[in-house]
């Protein structure tokens, strides 16, 4: 199983103090909407953006350790989530098209989301190296083109 | 890598800013033109608008200039996305339709739609959309040579037209009803609210009645020139009047072909033939059309010519093989009418609690009923599985062949059951079968009557359900699953 826990980590952190960032951006305009004071508005804000960042320390470490994919002769297996744990297996000649999504965080942190279209749905991999995600789109032509 | 055509930009911004930019123009032309205030006067009243304006019109750029394309030997190539970038590499041998939409706008600037898709991704979007320059269709898409081609004639293209949009009888029938409607109500109801809602009814159903005729204008326009090539192994089509769309399909990818009847064509003994084939249709969200109209005899003869390996109904041979072929049981006709039967009792309540409106209310329920019952009653007659092996064996050759022939994966099924107002007549290979399911309800559990639902391939499935039919044994999972036809499903 490869495991690129750190990338991934560090992506998904980021990712969740922009959310934080958005949120008690909401939360202070929705306060001030009310007519609340300003410090408080301030106070609840910060304590929004706190809480989340809080929390993501604890997750994000957690959902990159539970990241897993492995490709054993035909099955490629994949399996991520903390609360919710997913795991799926699939025939991998039975993948159609690969799509590769890279967003601003991955793009820093190195790591890469893999979409695995095939007939009946598609699996979501986050992976957490360019050398792993171009070994999978390698291994995934020599089979298909 | 190519670039898109920069028409791109305007499909992208022209829905969000349209709202925008209307009003924003036509409060600068007022101010401008009544010399009283400046165009500082405008910025300061419009100054957000022009900002998300803006913002819209440098996101929509943008975009267009993140996404490229390359077409190699072998594998199409597509990157998009401004802050979150995606590459996707399409293998040209999984794409199984193509399709290329030029409307007029585009035709005068030079730009084309095109539509790859494959088994893969998401039901309702295609797997590359893209709108780049005509003179580059060619890497996509590439017209065919020679082969067989079939063209409709123009009563046939009108009659499908007629066909596919939403009853136009309907508002025929709306119009009548309405202009009757007001002379009883008026008459025998002197108020003045009913004249007045009778009148407007009236209107509205002229309204409703220009609508329908739009819309039948629009799939004559659409269909239009509609041509068919079968060459090698893929099927192309060419269809519109102003806006021209070419399309090209797999046949291996074509998943069953559908002969719909409703009962206006089946009185008149015309069926339109459909395919289902992965992306083709979706595109532009019509129906993936094989023959429009026709004759059932020149139907079934362009089948024959266009997609061969669908060729031959088996509904006859089927009644006499017996063991391959599955009919509702007489007892079933009730379950096929209950339904029209059922709603004539809420119609009976409402004419006699409200007298006054019994003549409308019969006058507005009653056809679709009627309509109902006698499509329900049709495909009782028709409804069915038949298989194809049968046939070989009634024709040429003897049972042991028949065993031999059936026993294969490619043998094919054809299911006739009812949906809607119309009558579904479906051939597909047992090999595209997904999975079959069989459901028994309370009312019919001594009497060995089943629905048996067939799921075959293709994004998001497709359920095709024959209800009613009779399996006089005492596991009908096993008997169906041991039906020769579908060993190479489950075995």
């Amino acid at each position: 199983m490869h495991n690129e826990s750190a990338r991934i980590t560090l992506a998904a952190e980021l990712y969740i103090t922009v959310f934080a960032a958005a949120a008690s951006a909401a939360a202070y305009a929705a306060l001030s909407i009310f007519g609340t004071r300003g410090t408080v508005c301030i106070t609840a804000s910060a304590a929004v953006f706190f809480v989340i960042t809080a929390v993501s320390l604890v997750y994000a470490p957690l959902f990159g350790r539970s990241v897993k994919h492995s490709l054993n002769g035909r099955i490629l297996s994949v399996s991520y989530g903390v609360l919710v744990k997913y795991s799926v297996s699939i025939d991998f000649t039975r993948v159609v098209y690969i799509t590769r999504i890279r967003g601003p965080f991955e793009k820093i942190t190195g790591a890469s989301v893999l979409e695995f279209s095939f007939p009946g749905g598609c699996v979501f991999m986050p992976v957490g190296s360019d050398s792993a995600a171009e070994g999978y789109i390698s291994r995934w032509k020599q089979r298909t083109l | 890598m190519e670039t898109t055509h920069p028409v791109t930009v305007i499909r992208k911004i022209y829905k969000k800013a349209a709202l925008l930019l209307i009003p924003a123009v036509r409060g600068a032309y007022h101010m401008i033109s009544d010399g009283t205030y400046g165009f500082s006067d405008w910025m300061s009243g419009v100054w957000l608008d022009a900002a998300v304006l803006a913002a819209a019109v440098i996101f929509s750029i943008l975009n267009w200039r993140s996404v490229k394309y390359s077409v190699s030997p072998g594998r199409i190539i597509l990157k998009k996305g401004v802050l979150f970038k995606s590459e996707r590499i399409l293998p040209e041998k999984r794409i199984t339709s193509v399709t290329c939409h030029r409307p007029l706008l585009f035709g005068m600037l030079g730009a084309e739609s095109v539509y790859a898709d494959t088994e893969g991704g998401s039901t309702k979007r295609s797997d590359m959309s893209i709108i780049i320059r005509s003179s580059r269709t060619r890497d996509f898409y590439t017209s065919p040579r020679s082969g067989k081609t079939y063209r409709p004639r123009v009563h046939e293209v009108l009659l499908l037209s007629l066909c596919v949009t939403d009853t136009p009888a309907s508002a025929v029938y709306a119009f009548i009803l309405m202009n009757r409607a007001g002379k009883i109500l008026g008459r025998d109801i002197i108020t003045e609210f009913i004249s007045l809602a009778a009148g407007a009814a009236r209107y509205a159903a002229a309204v409703v009645l220009a609508v329908e005729i739009l819309g039948i204008l629009r799939n004559f326009l659409y269909f239009s020139r509609f041509s068919v090539t079968r060459y090698g192994d893929s099927l192309y089509f060419e269809n519109g009047f102003f806006s021209k769309t070419r399309s090209m399909c797999k046949t291996g990818a074509v998943n069953y072909i559908d002969r719909r009847q409703n009962l206006a064509s089946a009185v008149l003994g015309l069926g339109m033939v459909f395919i289902q084939c992965t992306g083709y249709g979706k595109a532009r969200k019509k129906e993936a059309l094989l023959v429009p109209a026709a004759a059932e005899r020149s139907a079934e003869a362009c089948i024959k010519m266009l997609l061969p390996e669908f060729c031959g109904r088996t509904e006859n041979c089927g009644a006499k093989a017996g063991a391959h072929c599955l009919r509702p049981a007489a007892v079933s006709f009730l379950r096929y009418v209950r339904t029209p039967v059922a709603l004539c009792v809420p119609v009976i309540i409402a004419c006699i609690s409200v007298p006054h409106f019994a003549e409308v209310i019969l006058l507005i329920l009653t056809p679709p009923l009627a309509l109902l019952a006698a499509v329900r009653a049709t495909a009782f007659r028709r409804a069915g599985i038949f298989s194809e092996g049968c046939e070989i064996s009634e024709k040429t050759e003897g049972c042991e062949k028949t065993e031999a022939r059936i026993k294969s994966k490619d043998v094919m099924l054809t299911l006739c059951y009812y949906k809607g107002f119309s009558i579904h007549t479906v051939s597909f290979r047992a090999s595209k079968i997904s999975h079959v399911k069989i459901k028994q309800n309370i009312m019919s559990r001594n009497k060995n009557i089943y629905d048996v639902t067939v799921y075959t391939c293709g994004e998001g499935g497709h359920r095709h359900t024959v209800r009613g039919l009779d399996i006089d044994r005492e596991d009908p999972q096993a008997y169906i699953t041991s039906f020769p036809f579908l060993q190479g499903v489950f075995f």
